[in-house]
């Protein structure tokens, strides 16, 4: 009888662990889903795409893990979890790198509108003086329409940053920024040779 | 069992028990030894296809050969899952061939992908920097083109687009994003192609062989009548900029001239910035005390073929119904700013005024052409119409 009890207590502890061991870690799993949904949503894809990448590697090593510990007669969960952990980190990391990546291109943008914003200015101004002699009112006519072309650009550029689409608001300044400043130029120019 | 017979037999025991081990170990040994080298093959074939899919990621596969990167993607999971699957079953030596095939099979398609990859971006860096050249090289030409044919301020702006649009393809190519470079070049080709069709049918007559002949017709029996009645007469050439003084129908002098803001146009009405194109005769000549252009030699404008073209426009309502034919087209002073700022007189320096003020007096014949040739703007006309032909579907 004790030999009995003592045996079924070895059979029934065996089986206890098997049972712990052989659930999948649901709140893991859920946790690295939701890091890895998140750092999409963040923009990883487009702001810090090794770091997506190095989380999709981590989900592709634990799902390898999940479907081999299927399969498994004695199924052991440890590594799996391990795993989760991991993509949670990788998923936490990808998201961070998003954000500081969607800032620094939203820097950049503002960065490139402010500084044709104040060229803009320059050139108008510079252009308002510009010597008016023989065959230079045609001229200047241009430069006054090329100049509003890129004052346009600039408020599509503005535009273009507020939609958080900040490669194309950066490439409208900078568009609009060689413009002001071959104006800048030519004027400069005008007005040097006049001195002489 | 005597005393000996029974140590003979656990010694017996012993060494059977002994060999027993012996055999267990080598054997473990061997299962070990056989399961550590398909492990380390498995490993090793991981790493390559690893390290094939980091390089083809590097080449931007993923925008540039995304199918064939999927697909080395897919089967190193496939084998990384095949591998774990060996790793924790109970039997200790893995089936490692399958899994290193479906590594190997990965590492193929990363290195395939990582070629297309490069040859596609190659070829899409190409396209673009040509298509940047095209439009940069065209946007270039049609603004000295709008320069000369004054194409008026809409047109001007389409053309500060067309700029702003090759700059911001620049700024792509250099973010190595080359399908948005390709798509902004080729809206500066559109936009500049919008500007020269609309020109170019602004001077369809300038190509026109009616018109041209026309124009030397007038010009020819000027020169004749000048020469026949031994007396004064000018050609304008519009194109050229320069007004000809005919004495008993040889040059007697060569102009430079600036003509009014809408120059290529023939005048239909006042305000129009047109140089209108006829026989004209001078019919007045205001001295420096009477006229605001240092001296003028008035035109007979507008004469009966500009009366009956203007009633014409203004039935077809080609004429805003207020305009008027408008007057006082003159050649006078003021001029030599190499530009077209008049209304619609010829504008000449005040030297060049003095000189056909002592030998031009009313009634000199006066013809204006647009040119006696095909010029620059005749080529420019046909060559922009092929062009617009071809784009059309």
């Amino acid at each position: 009888m004790r030999f009995n009890v003592k045996l079924l207590a070895i059979i029934l502890g065996l089986a206890l662990t098997a049972a712990a061991c052989g659930a999948p870690p649901k709140a893991e799993l859920d946790a690295a889903k939701a890091s890895l949904d998140a750092a999409v949503a963040a923009g990883a894809g487009e702001y810090a795409a090794p770091a997506l990448t190095a989380v999709q590697d981590a989900q592709a090593a634990l799902d390898a893990e999940l479907k081999a510990q299927e399969g498994n007669w004695l199924k052991s969960y440890t590594k799996a979890t391990q795993l989760a952990a991991a993509v949670k980190t990788a998923g936490e990391k990808a998201a961070a790198d998003a954000a500081a990546g969607k800032e620094t291109a939203k820097n950049e943008g503002t960065a490139a509108i402010a500084d044709v914003k104040t060229l803009l200015t320059e050139a108008q101004g510079l252009l308002a003086k510009a010597p008016k002699g023989k065959g230079s009112a045609a001229d200047i006519e241009a430069m006054k329409t090329d100049l509003a072309t890129a004052a346009t650009a600039i408020t599509e550029a503005e535009s273009a940053l507020s939609s958080g689409k900040f490669l194309e608001a950066k490439a409208k300044a900078e568009s609009a920024k060689t413009t002001a400043n071959t104006v800048k130029t030519a004027v400069e120019a005008a007005m040097a040779a006049k001195k002489k | 069992m005597t005393p000996d017979g029974t140590r003979r037999r656990a010694w017996r025991r012993a060494a059977v028990v002994a060999a027993g081990i012996a055999v267990l170990a080598a054997a473990f040994g061997a299962v070990h030894d056989v399961a550590s080298r398909r492990n380390s093959a498995m490993a090793a074939a991981a790493d390559a296809a690893g390290a094939a899919i980091r390089q083809a990621r590097a080449a931007d596969a993923a925008l540039w050969a995304p199918n064939e990167l999927q697909d080395a993607q897919r089967a190193s999971r496939e084998a990384l899952t095949a591998q774990r699957i060996e790793a924790v079953r109970i039997w200790p030596i893995p089936a490692a061939g399958p899994v290193i095939a479906t590594y190997r099979a990965a590492e193929s398609a990363a290195r395939a992908a990582t070629g297309i990859a490069q040859e596609r971006r190659t070829r899409a860096s190409a396209a673009a920097a040509s298509q940047i050249e095209a439009a940069h090289t065209l946007v270039s030409a049609s603004e000295a083109l709008a320069s000369k044919l004054r194409v008026g301020k809409e047109r001007r702006g389409l053309l500060a687009a067309a700029r702003l649009a090759v700059e911001e393809a620049r700024v792509y190519q250099r973010a190595g994003d080359y399908r948005n470079a390709t798509v902004r070049a080729l809206r500066a080709k559109e936009l500049t192609a919008q500007v020269r069709d609309h020109a170019a049918t602004a001077v369809a007559r300038y190509a026109d062989p009616d018109t041209v002949a026309r124009w030397r017709r007038w010009k020819e029996e000027t020169i004749a009548w000048s020469k026949r009645e031994g007396r004064a007469a000018i050609v304008l050439f519009k194109e050229a900029h320069l007004l000809t003084l005919y004495v008993r129908g040889a040059p007697a002098g060569t102009y430079a001239i600036d003509l009014g803001f809408n120059w290529t146009a023939d005048k239909l009405h006042e305000g129009d910035g047109a140089t209108p194109e006829g026989r004209y005769r001078v019919v007045g000549r205001m001295g420096r005390t009477t006229s605001i252009y240092y001296k003028a030699l008035l035109l007979d404008y507008p004469n009966a073929d500009d009366r009956a073209e203007f009633a014409r426009a203004r039935r077809n309502g080609d004429v805003p119904a207020a305009a008027r034919i408008g007057g006082l087209i003159e050649i006078h002073g003021g001029g030599g700013r190499s530009q077209d700022w008049t209304t619609g007189c010829v504008a000449v320096a005040n030297g060049d005024m003095d000189d056909l003020f002592d030998r031009v007096g009313v009634g000199t014949p006066v013809t204006i052409v647009g040119s006696d040739d095909y010029g620059a703007i005749a080529e420019f006309a046909t060559e922009q119409r092929t062009a617009a032909a071809g784009r059309r579907p």
